[in-house]
């Protein structure tokens, strides 16, 4: 005997069979053991297919993400199609709770990270993710694509952070869970602390690294690193994890006792953020820039259509040497890197050096008189157009819908 | 006419996170600075022994900084304890505690504030970029602190707290005090025992090692091959395309009509 499996034709033939009539019908394209698996019983590798599944939409190359280890690109090959198999977690091991910020009521991109890091701690433990969030929220619809197989909505107070988190502590002390995740944002720290110091357990705050196994955040003014397991109470920093991009969970409404009225509140009273002036917003933090480049010589006009358009105003390097804007609104490598959410450049061919300025701006609007700028190339609208026609039309659309 | 404010500032022994070198931390010379603008009388306050950094504080305007010896051990109750105990103010107990947003060579994880306003029992406002006494007081009540925190993308946040309580500073804070080298030179630093009894609790030790620059994630895919292209438009129907995509992109408010 050779230990190989002995084949036998004629059930093979048999399997192969479809419909009973009475003439016998046979698939012969399918294979013997079924989908995907040769004769000798091994997988068997379709390279066409998984050239297709690598490949990357857009773009007029074809350009294929080769799992280069830990990225987007390697998140985005996991999941190739939209499975509308809603995953369900019935009996966890343990929870593992994620507190987003949710500014508006919606998850932000910390928020989906942080959610992505809890689901990485609970399948290690076959665990669930509990989002806590307040009540009243009115879009958490996505909670199940970013992750969360339970959805806890308590009363969270929003004017009392003191009142937050003894609310916070109420819930957490009723589902005790394994680990705690707060996304490293201005609120999400400073809840978390107030969590820390009230229950008096470790925090471990701006986690750099998270897997099942360790946790790595800095120290020591960032010269040091610090390597533990992941503690119970942790924040992670912005852009370190990857948000969860595998089959939808479920996100069941889970019911958290009321916690009790907190004894301290009304110590703090906070009242609702106010939003900066931008016209007098430095330009790091902007979130809207208009920016005037050589092909700008009114600048009386770009200055009336950046008020118009409730925008701070950015330059070039070249409007800034001749004077015509302060130093201060410089864009660019010599300049200020901004980090807005939109940029509309006038006249701005984009040199590289400018366009360095430009690195986490998300949606670009270029107004230019060159096809093949640069400038055109990274805008997600480009109008080929001189700027000094257009600033005034936009001017005129603006003042036309105000009045 | 109201007294001065009786403030302490926590400080740090810190490094500068390039070359190393003991330096302040910048959040700590902003607190000082917020002292000096609500007209405080101030002291600063460090747990463990005298070290030469803390005369740059004093350069920046703080006379008179208390150093609790054997305090880093347990620097929460120490610095709680002497907060508490009166010593620091001969004219009567200290009413604000201001920190740093988190240290510069430590564990540097700011929770300490935190820590701290739970043993005290007092309010914690974390952030703040100005502070001011609030104007009108009824008689007898607590004396109140009106405070802007700093939030992204340039917005403020106004809150009003009753004293006493702990104030964390914000980078972005403007009230940043001349440094004066003569102050400097001539700042004395007082060592006070720190008045622990008892063991220190016991830390769990968490392995250190020299820290790894890894890339970070990154968010925003470039849109490399360009978009939507509008070659020669009238600059009517261009004006309308880009007020158009603003809006959908939700920067450019809807127009007041609507």
């Amino acid at each position: 005997m050779t230990g190989r499996p002995r084949r036998d034709p004629r059930a093979e033939r048999a399997a192969r069979q479809v419909g009973a009539g009475a003439r016998p019908r046979f698939d012969l394209a399918q294979p013997p053991g079924g989908a995907g698996i040769g004769s000798s019983g091994r997988l068997r590798r379709d390279p066409r297919a998984e050239h297709a599944r690598l490949l990357v939409p857009g773009g007029d190359r074809p350009r294929l993400a080769r799992g280069g280890g830990a990225g987007i690109g390697a998140a985005r090959a996991a999941a190739p199609a939209p499975a509308v198999r809603v995953v369900r977690v019935d009996d966890p091991a343990c929870l593992v709770v994620a507190v987003p910020d949710l500014p508006d009521g919606r998850l932000d991109r910390l928020d989906r990270q942080v959610l992505g890091a809890a689901r990485v701690l609970a399948d290690a433990a076959s665990g669930a993710v509990v989002l806590l969030g307040g009540a009243g929220m009115p879009d958490l619809g996505d909670a199940g694509p970013a992750g969360a197989d339970r959805l806890a909505l308590v009363d969270l107070a929003a004017d009392d952070p003191d009142a937050r988190a003894a609310i916070v502590c109420a819930a957490l002390a009723a589902l005790s869970p394994r680990h705690v995740l707060f996304p490293d944002s201005d609120d999400g720290a400073d809840l978390a602390r107030r969590v820390a110091a009230r229950t008096g357990r470790g925090l471990m705050t701006g986690v750099e690294v998270l897997t099942a196994r360790q946790a790595i955040r800095p120290c020591r003014a960032g010269r040091c690193e610090q390597v533990s397991a992941p503690p119970a109470l942790l924040t992670l920093a912005a852009d370190r994890v990857a948000p969860y991009a595998g089959a939808v969970r479920e996100a069941r409404p889970l019911a958290v006792d009321p916690p009790p009225a907190p004894p301290m509140a009304g110590r703090i009273r906070a009242s609702a953020p106010r939003a900066a002036d931008p016209a007098t917003m430095t330009l790091a933090e902007a979130p809207f820039v208009v920016a005037a480049g050589n092909g700008v010589t009114d600048f009386a006009l770009f200055r009336s259509v950046v008020a118009g358009l409730h925008a701070t105003p950015g330059a070039s390097r070249v409007v800034c040497d001749a004077g015509s804007m302060p130093r201060a609104a410089q864009v660019g490598a010599s300049g200020t890197v901004l980090d807005a959410v939109c940029y509309l450049a006038f006249g701005i061919a984009g040199a590289p050096q400018h366009l360095q300025g430009l690195g986490r701006v998300e949606h670009v609007v270029a107004v230019n008189t060159d096809l093949h700028a640069a400038m055109v190339a990274r805008a997600g609208l480009s109008v080929i157009a001189d700027a000094q026609r257009v600033m005034p039309a936009i001017r005129d659309a603006l003042a036309a819908e105000g009045g | 006419m109201a007294t001065a404010m009786r403030a302490v500032v926590l400080l740090s022994a810190g490094i500068d996170p390039v070359s190393g070198r003991p330096a302040p931390v910048g959040t700590e010379i902003r607190a000082i600075g917020l002292a000096r603008a609500l007209g405080a009388r101030m002291v600063g306050l460090h747990a463990g022994p005298p070290a030469p950094v803390l005369r740059e504080y004093a350069g920046y305007g703080l006379a008179d900084i208390v150093c609790l010896d054997g305090g880093e051990a347990d620097p929460v109750a120490a610095l709680a304890g002497a907060i508490l105990s009166g010593a620091l103010f001969a004219e009567g107990p200290v009413e604000l505690v201001l920190a740093g947003r988190r240290a510069s060579g430590g564990a540097d994880s700011g929770l300490l504030p935190y820590a701290v306003a739970e043993r005290l029992g007092w309010p914690m406002v974390a952030d703040v970029a100005q502070a001011q006494r609030a104007g009108a007081q009824q008689a007898g009540a607590s004396p109140d602190l009106d405070l802007e925190q700093a939030r992204p993308r340039g917005a403020r946040r106004a809150a009003r707290v009753a004293l006493p309580c702990v104030v964390g500073v914000h980078d972005v804070a403007a009230c940043v005090p001349d440094f004066v080298f003569a102050q400097a030179r001539a700042a004395c630093l007082r060592a006070l025992p720190c008045g622990l009894d008892g063991p220190p609790p016991v830390a769990e030790a968490a392995e250190e090692r020299a820290y790894r620059r890894r890339p970070r994630l990154i968010a925003a895919a470039a849109q490399g091959t360009g978009g939507r292209v509008l070659v020669d438009p009238a600059p009517q129907d261009a004006a309308r395309a880009i007020i158009d995509h603003l809006r959908a992109l939700g920067v450019l408010p809807p127009p007041a009509g609507s």
